[in-house]
């Protein structure tokens, strides 16, 4: 055993040094394919195994949870962005370790996949395990939604002592109740706002669950620069006012998700959060902002319907929009773009839109789709090649201007490496 | 114009048959309807309503295989009234789920037979559960010119995206809609795509496939207009550019 993780070891390091993309995960591999159980004995010396699955805000949550922590002083491993298959989280556990094999973080808190959710907890048993949401999201991937939840809930039934944490807003997701004996703790939001996100139906209720004790967030003031404040209760017994930069409603759960795991591991003051929340970066592409001279820029990820919508609402209040939507259909987006038509584009309907450039490979999927609401949406320009579409926004975006860039997947990563070339941005 | 023309348009099962924007489809009929001054009305039939005699088009998508199980009853319970409706050569457009439920039966991925409405001479049957055998992918159709009349001229393709686990098969004597010319079709093995009785049309081109097919949309807006007001109805031409060049595209770059 010694003698393969010393192997990963060596390859992770030759990659990492070479620089070598999408290579991240490839010690990983070996060990996902020959030996499994390596990961099994390495995990058992984390204090803390904090699982976070669901449909969209995965990273997020992570990425919020693991600032929390590391506030109160404690070492914290993450799997990177996105690499949220068995392999990627293998890496993470290998890159880990010290040379003595002995894994340097107190507690770790990965992003798994949904599908890899019943897999991963064969190896390693968690403490904590969270589902955000299940929304419609690459079904030519997963074929149905009802997949989707039933394989979390076999990845819930391999962790039988860990302490769930399931979105109350979510009928989907709180019908996992249902098929578990775990420790189940509910978040949910009380607010009207959240209307827009378009939660999925569950027509057939085997049973309802009584629910009389939930995490919840309220009193949300939401703010022209996509900034927030709210309160928490059910925590402990006091109620705790947070303000987050990172915009959106589905931010406010991802939040919320974040504390309710937090105060399981750690005590937790006013002073802690606020001091965990005025240093809380931007998570990478989920409204992160990039300036070039004095025009700005601001990317919001576009998976699905779901987070389609709920961006659009983040920013729909914005006066004198300019938009430039891009839309691949590689297989990490999804092959079939008709998840376009599913997205609710009528809470633009009181925007003052000024122009809009549509990009990506399916460009024309995208413009048909925007002829056929009821918008007024200004200038719309087509072009498919992104190099050339980007000029042209940012030719006709003024100094102290913003334009607000809502890629999906793999747009998301060639419009980073494209404004790279002009200025310094963070790795994905 | 003398008399404006109207339409009534329902969609059959919105909430449960609504996995890939096949609302989709209900907007694009709406907007190219309106767009030419013909009076629309969009009707919804779920679970539980009453079923409408009066649409000139009905609609019915796709879905998970347990909504197509939660719904069947509820469709087979106005089994009478729709083979009337049929009958009287009212425009049907059924998708996937739909497609499957206007037909014979339908073995599901389990094994598990659900019965159908029989209208449409077909069958079929879903090898597994297994996300491996599905049908997934972009699609390209050449519709059979004997049964939708396009000349060369006009776009003669359909284009769309298929995802489905269900093979199914053409009765003798069965009109079917299109060849397959890039992707897979009713099933993996003959290479015919949908099918066409009387009126009603079925696919398995899924979601909002009207959006890069507007010649086929049209083509549905007129066969209903003219059932309704008689073979001289013409529908005054739209501009298409977008929706061609989207079609247009997926042939050039899917092939």
């Amino acid at each position: 055993m010694i003698i393969i993780v010393y192997i990963t070891k060596i390859i992770s390091f030759l990659l990492n040094l070479v620089k070598i993309s999408g290579g991240t995960s490839l010690p990983g591999l070996l060990i996902e394919n020959y030996f499994p159980h390596i990961i099994t004995k390495l995990s058992k010396q984390y204090k803390v195994i904090v699982l976070i699955t669901g449909t969209n805000g995965k990273t997020s949550t992570q990425r919020i949870l693991a600032h929390i922590l590391t506030v109160k002083d404690m070492k914290v491993n993450s799997n990177k962005s996105g690499a949220n298959l068995l392999r990627g989280i293998i890496t993470s556990v290998i890159n880990d370790t010290n040379l003595l094999l002995r894994i340097k973080s107190d507690i770790a808190i990965f992003e798994v996949e949904e599908a890899s959710l019943p897999i991963l907890t064969k190896y390693i048993k968690s403490d904590f395990i969270v589902v955000t949401n299940i929304f419609r999201d690459q079904l030519d991937l997963y074929g149905e939604l009802v997949k989707t939840r039933n394989l979390i809930v076999e990845g819930i039934k391999n962790n039988l002592n860990s302490h769930v944490f399931l979105n109350k807003d979510d009928p989907y997701v709180t019908s996992i109740k249902n098929d578990i004996n775990n420790t189940v703790t509910y978040y949910k939001i009380k607010d009207k706002r959240k209307k827009n996100i378009l939660y999925e139906i569950l027509y057939k209720t085997s049973r309802t669950q009584k629910v009389d004790r939930y995490i919840y967030a309220r009193d949300i003031i939401l703010r022209k620069d996509l900034s927030s404040t709210f309160y928490v209760y059910g925590l402990d017994k006091k109620s705790y006012k947070i303000s987050i930069n990172n915009p959106g409603i589905e931010n406010i759960y991802n939040t919320i998700a974040a504390l309710s795991v937090a105060f399981k591991i750690v005590k937790l003051s006013d002073e802690d959060l606020n001091k965990a929340f005025l240093t809380l970066k931007q998570v990478f592409g989920r409204g992160e902002i990039i300036k070039i001279g004095e025009k700005v820029l601001r990317l919001f990820l576009i998976k699905n319907p779901a987070s389609f919508t709920s961006n659009l609402e983040t920013i729909k209040n914005i006066n004198v929009l300019k938009l430039m939507i891009i839309i691949n259909d590689k297989i990490a987006d999804g092959k079939d773009v008709s998840w376009l038509w599913d997205v609710k584009f009528s809470v633009l309907k009181r925007t003052n839109i000024s122009w809009v450039i549509i990009s990506g490979k399916r460009a024309y999927d995208m413009d048909v789709r925007l002829k056929y609401t009821d918008l007024n949406l200004g200038n719309i320009e087509t072009e498919t090649n992104l190099n050339k579409a980007f000029d042209i926004a940012l030719s006709k975006l003024s100094d102290g201007e913003t334009l607000f860039i809502l890629p999906n997947y793999t747009a998301m990563l060639e419009i980073r490496k494209i404004i790279g070339q002009l200025v310094k941005v963070g790795k994905y | 114009m003398i008399n404006k023309y109207k339409l009534e348009i329902t969609h059959l099962y919105p909430k449960n048959l609504n996995l890939y924007g096949d609302n989709g489809n209900i907007i694009i009929l709406k907007k190219r309807c309106e767009w030419r001054n013909i009076d629309v009305k969009i009707k919804q039939k779920n679970i539980g309503d009453q079923l409408t005699k009066h649409s000139d088009i009905y609609f019915i998508g796709g879905g998970q295989d347990i909504d197509e199980i939660n719904i069947c009853n509820d469709l087979l319970s106005f089994k009478d009234t729709i083979y009337k409706l049929v009958e009287d050569r009212k425009v049907f457009l059924t998708v996937c789920a739909g497609l499957q439920l206007f037909g014979k039966y339908f073995y599901d991925g389990t094994g598990k037979k659900i019965e159908g409405l029989g209208i449409l001479d077909i069958y079929t049957k879903a090898p597994s559960d297994s996300i491996k055998d599905r049908c997934i992918g972009n699609k390209i159709v050449v519709l059979n010119e004997k049964i939708i009349g396009f000349s060369k001229t006009y776009l003669n393709t359909l284009i769309g995206f298929e995802n489905h686990i269900g093979q199914t098969f053409l009765g003798e004597n069965t009109d079917y809609l299109g060849t397959v010319s890039n992707g897979n079709g009713n099933n993996s093995t003959d290479n015919y795509e949908g099918i066409v009785y009387k009126n009603v049309y079925g696919t398995y081109l899924h979601g909002p496939f009207l959006s890069k097919n507007p010649h086929f949309a049209d083509f549905l807006i007129l066969k209903a207009l003219k059932e309704k007001y008689g073979n001289k109805v013409r529908l005054s031409k739209l501009n298409d550019i977008r929706e061609i060049r989207a079609h247009k595209f997926i042939i050039q770059n899917y092939k």
